[in-house]
């Protein structure tokens, strides 16, 4: 019964047990969450007062499940003359189509009851166990059942329907059921969250659809059928391959000013909501497969762009967001998310991205709508980013209370550390922030001569990028270790620790030529690699942890971008034997990789262990596979054209990558697995076991 | 004295094109609730000019809000889109011209001269 059923739309999902039910503590997600806030935390289905039994639950889709269940818990009994199906799908809330079948040739009185309850949680009260500060309500109305949370002005509901008729009262609903022999009976429940304004009014705070009723099975096939196809010898790669289409389909989130297009939201269940980081990095992911999610990603971050200095928020002129949040705790400012600017990374990323996309795409119109915003994103980098003086981009928190201490994708306390273990003091500056500031400065000058018309900014550009190099090269590398510094602290010392960062590094081209193989040696290098992927954190450093979240952990993601880098220093073998790590364990997790999962040696468990709380599906995680699909294959928009340089493990055989968007239309990649990345004969066939 | 309101409508009026809201065009009435009586402002955002006026006919986006909490909001107090969330804005029309006019109003800052220091303790005055 402690199997999770998740459904999920956008920013709305769903979480049940295995027979539907929810039956929600103060600390487990379980529910109905849209908004940042659970609207339904009980939901509890008897018949004639007992629990049901689970024979089945269909995933039907990402958005819907359907529950088979008989009445009488345990294994002793199970009546199986009744059955009751739970047919759920989500939208704003969700409906569930409830069915009860009579198998029996003699007629049945039942009564059916639905225990509900909302207890209208922030997502943020759910990870810290807080008490609410409002009332809470709840009143039948007209055979409707009305769950409500009022603080102040802050208003919120539920309201649950039913098609039959019922007896409702304020902790549910019961229906009294007379079934004919092989009778069904059956109603249509509605649960509707709903966002009250002033005047009792209610408002939303999405793009309304443009159809009341969206047919989600046309609109997720259409989907699938705009992505390139896959053709591969290698059976695990097509359910990994369409788990990733259908979970970055899920995912998609279409934020109030969007005129209803879509970016990626971050992941289930914590972070269902729009971030900077998050987004770009799978915008990025996904561009040979879904374009148009990086066109969306660009225009809203634009459209939010920090315009303003706010203590509170850790926002400046230029800023790319960081997190934007809609629950109880950042309407009332106890949180700062709306939106948090707390990040050093996404403000590059967001330049990154933009020239990146132009290179697939040829949009030069977008490139020219968003000059504006690149350039203060520039600025950013330089001006607000810079609190030492020295060149570099440094964080440090002026939120002090709630806002984050590190401001790099590895966001938890202890994740930025020297050798020996202690942490730094502020500002901190990690390596990556460099490389991504060193990228985005190359490629505003591309698009600055190609597209702004700005010559002598482009001409400036490059010197600074150029400076920022050299400099980097200096005052980064740890010339006892061949490798890059973590980070440097406020004196400029060195925090010498062996990182998975040194990858992005190469990712950005910041890395100098002659540098550039020790970094790829300590990558593919016992402390680093774990046979299914580099390690965030190498093994044998003070904080190292298998399964600490940022300090031993593999992320999917993390290798994704250290296997781009690879290609793009020309080490084919090693980004290929990354890709063949990462894809062995996505078939561990039937295709859908987690957000991370443990740092232990591939030869000692055999089997990827999962972080124990990490989430998923996740986009960036999401977006692994596809970004290692485009680095196996080798495919680099160069001018008009797709160039095809592909570099495969061995145990793949052929893949064909068909239909590929892009500026010349719609072309194909073809590959053959030539890489050996140490396989031996095993029960099933993977690409990477060194045992 | 005036108050946070007047000077931040002042302020707007007096700026150069705003380069943020260079796509946007429309107008936005604001009606301040006060005890006695309502202030109305209208902003008008055409292709990033932005004017301000007393009088005006029809907007696109029609914002009500107390008078009290405007000054709030117009001083860097607290948030816009907070305070929407809390239910505080009622706003009809195109929300997208709101939320784009928000951007143009001021940060919570520790002190107004722009220095970089962390956020005062204690902040956290609700409404």
């Amino acid at each position: 019964m402690t199997e999770e059923i998740r459904i999920l739309k956008g920013n709305t999902f769903v979480v049940t047990d295995g027979r539907g039910d929810i039956e929600a503590s103060a600390t487990e997600p379980d529910g109905l969450f849209a908004w940042d806030t659970r609207f339904l935390s009980r939901w509890v289905l008897t018949v004639d007062g007992k629990r049901l039994n689970p024979l089945s639950v269909d995933d039907l889709q990402y958005f819907e499940t359907r529950f088979f269940l008989v009445p009488g818990t345990g294994t002793v009994y199970v009546d199986a003359k009744l059955s009751v199906i739970r047919d759920r799908s989500v939208d704003d809330g969700f409906v569930e189509e409830l069915t009860v079948l009579n198998h029996d040739d003699q007629p049945v009185e039942i009564t059916i009851r639905l225990d509900a309850g909302a207890d209208f949680a922030d997502l943020f009260d759910v990870k810290n166990a807080q008490a609410k500060k409002g009332k809470l309500y709840s009143r039948v109305e007209a055979g409707r059942l009305v769950y409500g949370y009022e603080r102040e002005t802050f208003h919120r509901t539920t309201t649950i329907t039913t098609t039959a008729p019922a007896a409702v009262d304020e902790a549910g609903m019961t229906f009294g059921v007379r079934l004919e022999p092989h009778g069904t009976w059956a109603t249509q429940l509605r649960v509707a969250p709903a966002v009250i304004g002033p005047g009792g009014r209610p408002f939303r705070l999405a793009h309304p659809p443009e159809d009341d009723q969206p047919d989600m099975h046309r609109d997720l096939q259409a989907w699938l059928d705009a992505a390139p196809r896959l053709e591969c010898d290698w059976e695990p790669l097509h359910i990994t391959y369409r788990r990733s289409l259908v979970d970055l389909a899920a995912l998609r989130f279409a934020p109030l000013t969007s005129g209803g297009r879509s970016l990626p939201a971050a992941g289930l269940p914590w972070f269902m909501t729009m971030f900077g980081r998050d987004s770009i990095f799978t915008s990025l992911q996904a561009l040979p497969f879904a374009p148009e999610l990086a066109a969306t990603t660009l225009r809203e971050l634009a459209a939010r762009q920090g315009s303003r200095i706010d203590d509170f928020r850790d926002e400046d002129p230029g800023r790319i967001l960081h997190e934007m949040r809609y629950g109880e705790s950042a309407a009332f400012e106890e949180q700062p998310h709306t939106p948090y600017y707390g990040n050093a990374d996404a403000t590059a990323l967001f330049v990154v991205l933009l020239d990146e996309y132009e290179r697939w795409t040829g949009d030069r119109e977008l490139v020219r709508d968003l000059e504006v915003e690149a350039r203060a994103a520039l600025t950013w980098v330089d001006e607000y980013a810079d609190l030492v003086g020295n060149g570099y981009v440094w964080y440090r928190r002026r939120n002090e209370q709630t806002g984050l201490e590190n401001q790099c994708w590895k966001d938890s306390w202890d994740s930025i550390s020297y050798a020996d273990g202690r942490l730094p003091g502020y500002p901190r500056a990690t390596c990556e922030l460099q490389g991504y500031a060193y990228d985005a400065k190359v490629r505003a000058a591309r698009l600055a001569r190609l597209v702004w018309g700005d010559p002598g900014y482009a001409d400036e550009l490059e010197r600074q990028a150029a400076d920022l190099k050299r400099r980097f090269n200096r005052d980064f590398w740890v010339a006892d270790g061949h490798y890059y510094a973590l980070a440097l602290d406020p004196e400029g010392g060195q925090l010498d620790v062996l990182s998975s960062n040194i990858g992005h590094l190469l990712w950005s081209g910041i890395v100098d030529v002659s540098k550039a193989r020790a970094v790829a040696r300590h990558l593919l290098g016992p402390r680093l690699f774990s046979g299914w992927g580099v390690r965030t954190l190498a093994e044998g450093e003070q904080r190292f942890n298998p399964i600490g979240y940022h300090v031993g952990t593999v992320w999917p993601f993390d290798n994704s971008f250290i296997a781009w880098g690879l290609r793009r220093y020309g080490f084919k073998k090693e980004a290929a034997r990354i890709a063949a790590g990462i894809l062995d364990a996505a078939e561990f997790f039937d295709g859908r990789l987690p957000e991370a999962f443990g740092g232990y040696e591939r030869s000692l468990t055999r089997y990827p262990v999962q972080y124990p709380t990490a989430c998923s599906p996740q986009a960036w995680s999401t977006g692994a596979p596809l970004l290692l699909l485009r680095t196996m294959l080798g495919l680099e928009p160069v001018g008009d054209h797709l160039i095809v340089d592909p570099a495969l493990p061995e145990g793949i055989g052929v893949i064909a990558l068909l239909d590929i968007p892009g500026r010349w239309g719609r072309v194909d990649a073809f590959g053959r697995g030539r890489v050996r990345v140490d396989t031996k004969p095993r029960l099933r066939p993977q690409l990477g076991a060194d045992t | 004295m005036p108050s946070a309101t007047e000077g931040f409508f002042a302020d707007l009026a007096s700026r150069p094109d705003e380069p943020l809201l260079r796509a946007a065009t429309g107008t936005i009435r604001i009606d301040l609730h006060r005890p006695g009586g309502t202030d109305r402002w209208f902003i008008t955002i055409e292709r990033g000019a932005v004017t301000v006026a007393k009088r005006g006919r029809a907007a696109d986006c029609r914002v009500r809000i107390d008078a009290e909490l405007f000054d709030r909001i117009a001083s860097g107090e607290t948030n816009a889109l907070a305070a929407l969330l809390r239910g505080q804005l009622a706003v009809e029309g195109d929300l997208e011209l709101l939320m784009m006019f928000q951007r143009l109003l001021p940060g919570r800052q520790a002190s107004r001269s722009g220095a970089r220091q962390p956020a005062a303790a204690g902040r956290g005055a609700k409404s």
